[in-house]
């Protein structure tokens, strides 16, 4: 199991370098001078030019690029807000927290009510239930969520009163309407995947054979079907994460919540770009561990690639 | 004696939504305590459906029982209710399927397989069950440490036996065994069938056999029931099939294997495609292939004809007495 | 003819003698499958009469895209106005017709743009192998590990505004995904027995590529573009709402939508941001089912 790990980590690497060579390359692309954006528009040419000298971004290219690599190894310079004058990664972590939060309360609901739906729709194939749940799922993937979130305000904060408008100042109520808003999507596909899979392995032979021990229907579809359907839904769940960790600046936006992806679009609209691109690099980075974390737990799920890597080897055949 | 296992004018039907498919056509035979009953024909003639029926495993939306019983030791399958079946399929009829490869559980280790059925109907603890798992284990011939790994970790053959032991582990008064050895290598089929032989002789377990493998059945079977199109064309002692093979079918299945006794310069093929079973023909399934089939063969079904003591032929010829 | 009747039977033959042609052909065969799916046929007519929008706006809406007029803002939902006015007093509807266009144009252009990148970098990777599979699919590592919105985000900010940037980085961030989805579908079918069969029996390289490998691998290839579109669409939307991409007075919906947020203080305007969503989640739905409905056709046994 560690030699997987390992290699799975080592394998990370390079997928990062090549993430932190694409941000730097947008970094490249985006107007404006990096200098003169720290210095403002009234400092004198020299002061910029000191500046560009400090920052290095007088060196070729190559030598930057390293540069910036060491940097973002050794101490995770980020580079230096041009709004705030504050280093990025100082200003990303202040928000990162309650993003984090969001994502992984979206992700428990959506994935124990989509997997609870997908199960029952799966069991009850072609019944009213599974028509209703597999439409209401279809929505669910099509319905676009910033829109979704607005409509919700809408219903339940403008004409109800029942909850907040925006902010999370409101204690718990506050976290209802955007934790909904940013589920809808990943319960709709993973409710859809878990079906399909779940549909797969009910007509496995292994199925038949849980029959034929004299087993209830219940016990199958726990012991039997579930594990073996679940097995590629944890993919799909790493997959949502990053989906949602994504859809975060939209969710964040229509909400007003002080989180990573608000600050990137107010970022954006100030031209902030060293912000922007270092939540890229940061949210790249935890969908990289999430989904490290998705291939552990996979590996570990699923004997056959548990067997591969574990040391008690003598009996495969 | 009475048989323990009786199947009367078994019809059963898939209904999808292109197709009605006509799979087992009035199939009666029975099976005696301790006996075993080979069910011979070429794929797609029904057999594995009739083994499903018995465990009432058919599927669920497209399987139907249209008619006839299923008496086994004096109980009308056909008529108990889930509950009361699920406590009869693994205890007291069980099953082993063609394919081990997918057959197991691949998530869960071998022997908690085993275990898990012998908890099912035994009330033991835990602990019991799996000492249990571990040496029916060792009976099939498998290490009972190997009882913690899992599937993939098993040859072919292993896994077959994995299966054996796990359909012998309540000791069963009736097994079906569906093809048990064609999805293994030539090497391993005997050793397999010797083993599925010496166990089921050891509890005095019934079985039926289902296999197209002439051969096996010579091995292992008391009586033999040879199935086209989802009917029983001939039935009979394994001497009567053997030796006095009356069905045109059954003798043209004996044409196409090799024989040591008699010196056959060809191998005689049944020509012709089997037949459709979603489209039956009015008259006898077989006589679009039938080398003997009369004009009368095209418009009218045979009954069936106790040509001997126990020996029943559905065949035109053995109606009008022709059979030679 | 049967051997026992039953009435199952009776239904079936009722059924046979209602369908009369019997499909052959693998392509007429999936279009016949298509074709008795309700949702995928329903989903084509929202389709085409989004097309009818997109190519002759003017036939349908009432006004121009961005006829403002003071004297009639916020007006609800009425005859004159189906959808309502805004806040300059544009008829809403006329302004979610035109913005079909845009929508349609964007999620075609990058579709298409995706499949054409994405596409080669796949069958490149599938039919080299080794080295260059090993590099395009390592880039593909890269990319997918920022997730899609994000990074079609980060690209529109580093490029800039505009309708040809917002193209540019959707299809950027589908790119990745596609060329994964090619590479896998012609993989499969290089390893069947039937190309081994077809190699066997003298075919040629060209015949092989053409004959048999493409319309067998063709399946999900379509069935991931047409769901593309849909995420095109969802994705430019998305990134008008923010403000990046697209900009007033252009009609596009998620660029409405970001427009009309700032009003949703009280219930009475609720049709301002109620009409552009809907155009979106319509939009995306009838590509969804009849994404789905592809994806069924192809491969029937997916359904049950």
């Amino acid at each position: 199991m560690i030699r997987y790990i390992a290699k799975r980590i080592l394998m990370m690497i390079p997928v990062l370098l090549g993430v932190i060579l694409v941000v730097f390359i947008m970094n490249h692309i985006s107007d404006g001078d990096p200098a003169r954006m720290l210095a403002g528009e009234s400092a004198s040419e020299e002061a910029v030019e000191a500046i560009r000298e400090e920052l290095g971004l007088n060196d070729p290219l190559p030598v930057q690029f390293f540069n910036y690599v060491k940097g973002i190894v050794t101490e995770f310079d980020l580079g230096t807000s041009y709004q705030t004058k504050r280093p990025v990664i100082d200003e990303l972590m202040d928000r990162f927290p309650t993003t984090a939060t969001l994502a992984f309360l979206c992700m428990i609901i959506s994935a124990v009510v989509g997997i609870g739906l997908g199960i029952i729709s799966a069991v009850k194939q072609n019944t009213l239930i599974d028509h209703l749940s597999t439409g209401l799922a279809l929505f669910g993937v099509s319905m676009p969520a910033f829109w979704a979130g607005l409509m919700l305000i809408l219903l339940f904060s403008i004409y109800l009163g029942w909850l907040p408008v925006q902010g999370l100042d409101d204690g718990w109520v506050s976290w209802v309407l955007p934790t909904i808003t940013s589920s809808m999507a990943g319960m709709a596909t993973i409710t859809r995947m878990t079906r399909s899979s779940m549909l797969e392995v009910i007509c496995q032979d292994y199925i038949v054979t849980a029959r034929a021990k004299g087993l209830n229907e219940r016990v199958i579809i726990i012991k039997h079907a579930l594990k073996n359907a679940l097995i590629p839904i944890i993919t799909v769940l790493g997959i949502q994460l990053g989906i949602m960790l994504g859809g975060a600046v939209l969710t964040e936006t229509v909400f007003s919540i002080p989180g990573l992806g608000k600050y990137m679009v107010d970022s954006i609209k100030n031209r902030d770009y060293p912000v922007v691109q270092g939540g890229v690099l940061l949210l790249a980075l935890v969908f990289s561990l999430v989904n490290l974390l998705v291939d552990i737990i996979y590996a570990y799920v699923d004997p056959r690639i548990k067997s591969q890597y574990s040391r008690s080897r003598r009996h495969s055949s | 004696m009475e048989a323990l296992l009786k199947v009367e004018n078994l019809v059963v039907h898939y209904e999808t939504h292109n197709a009605v498919v006509e799979a087992v056509n009035d199939v009666s035979f029975e099976i005696m305590p301790g006996q075993t009953l080979g069910l011979v024909g070429e794929t797609g003639a029904g057999k594995t459906t009739i083994a499903l029926a018995i465990m009432s495993l058919l599927p669920k939306y497209t399987g139907h029982i249209i008619q006839g019983g299923i008496e086994f030791g004096g109980k009308d399958l056909a008529k108990l209710s889930q509950r009361e079946m699920r406590s009869i399929r693994g205890r007291d009829i069980s099953m082993i399927f063609q394919d081990p490869m997918s057959a197991l559980n691949p998530v869960m280790p071998v022997g908690e397989q085993i275990a898990e059925l012998i908890r099912l109907h035994q009330r033991v603890s835990r602990a019991e069950a799996a000492k249990r798992a571990r040496d029916i284990l060792k009976k099939v011939g498998i290490q009972p440490d190997r009882a913690g790994e899992y599937p993939h970790q098993f040859s072919g053959g292993m896994k077959q036996r994995v299966v054996i032991a796990m359909a012998l582990a309540c000791n069963p008064k009736l097994l079906i065994a569906d093809e048990p050895t064609t999805a293994l290598d030539v090497t391993i089929q005997a050793q397999v069938l010797e083993l599925i032989r010496e166990l089921k002789d050891e509890s005095g377990t019934s079985m039926l056999l289902i296999t197209h493998d002439l051969g096996v059945v010579a091995e292992t079977c008391d009586t033999v029931a040879v199935i086209y199109a989802g009917e029983i064309v001939e039935l009979g002692t394994l001497e009567d099939i053997f030796d006095h093979a009356a069905h045109p079918y059954t003798q043209c299945l004996f044409a196409t294997i090799p024989s040591l006794d008699k010196d056959v310069e060809r191998l005689q093929p049944i020509t012709g495609p089997a037949v459709n079973a979603a489209d039956l023909p009015e008259g006898c399934s077989f006589c679009e292939r039938c080398p003997k089939a009369l004009e009368l063969c095209r418009t009218h079904d045979p009954h069936r004809v106790e040509v001997s003591s126990g020996h029943i032929v559905k065949c035109v010829l053995a109606e009008q007495g022709l059979l030679d | 003819m049967s051997k026992m009747h039953t009435e199952a039977m009776d239904r079936l033959s009722r059924k046979k003698k209602r369908k009369k042609k019997e499909a052959v052909g693998v392509w007429s065969e999936v279009l016949y499958r298509l074709s008795r799916n309700r949702a995928a046929i329903f989903g084509l007519i929202v389709m085409f009469i989004l097309v009818l929008f997109a190519l002759f706006p003017q036939a349908f809406a009432s006004e121009g895209y961005d006829n403002q007029d003071y004297t009639r803002i916020f007006v609800s939902p009425c005859l004159e106005h189906p959808f309502g006015t805004d806040n300059v007093g544009r008829d809403i509807f006329s302004r979610v017709v035109y913005g079909a266009r845009i929508s349609l144009a964007v999620g075609l252009m990058a579709m298409l743009g995706s499949l054409v990148v994405g596409g080669t970098l796949g069958a490149l990777a599938a039919v080299n192998g080794n080295v260059s599979d090993n590099i395009i699919m390592r880039i593909c590592d890269v990319f997918m590990s920022i997730p899609s919105t994000l990074l079609a985000i980060s690209i529109c900010a580093a490029l800039g505004n505009g309708m040809t940037n917002l193209i540019i980085a959707i299809t950027i961030s589908l790119i990745p995904s596609f060329s994964r989805t090619v590479r896998a579908s012609i993989l499969t079918v290089k390893d069947q027995e039937y190309i081994e069969a077809a190699r066997a029996i003298g075919a040629s390289k060209i015949r092989l590529v053409f004959r048999h490998m493409i319309p067998n691998a063709m399946g999900p290839i379509i069935v991931r573009a047409t769901l593309d579109v849909a995420g095109s669409i969802t994705a430019a939307a998305a990134l008008s709402f923010i403000g990046l991409g697209v900009t007033p007075p252009t009609p596009e919906w998620g660029c409405m939508l970001n427009q009309a947020k700032q009003y949703i203080t009280s219930f009475d305007k609720w049709y301002i941001v109620a009409f552009p969503g809907i155009m979106i989640m319509l939009t995306v739905f009838a590509l969804n089912l009849f994404g789905d409905g592809l994806r069924d056709a192809f491969d029937p046994r997916s359904k049950n």
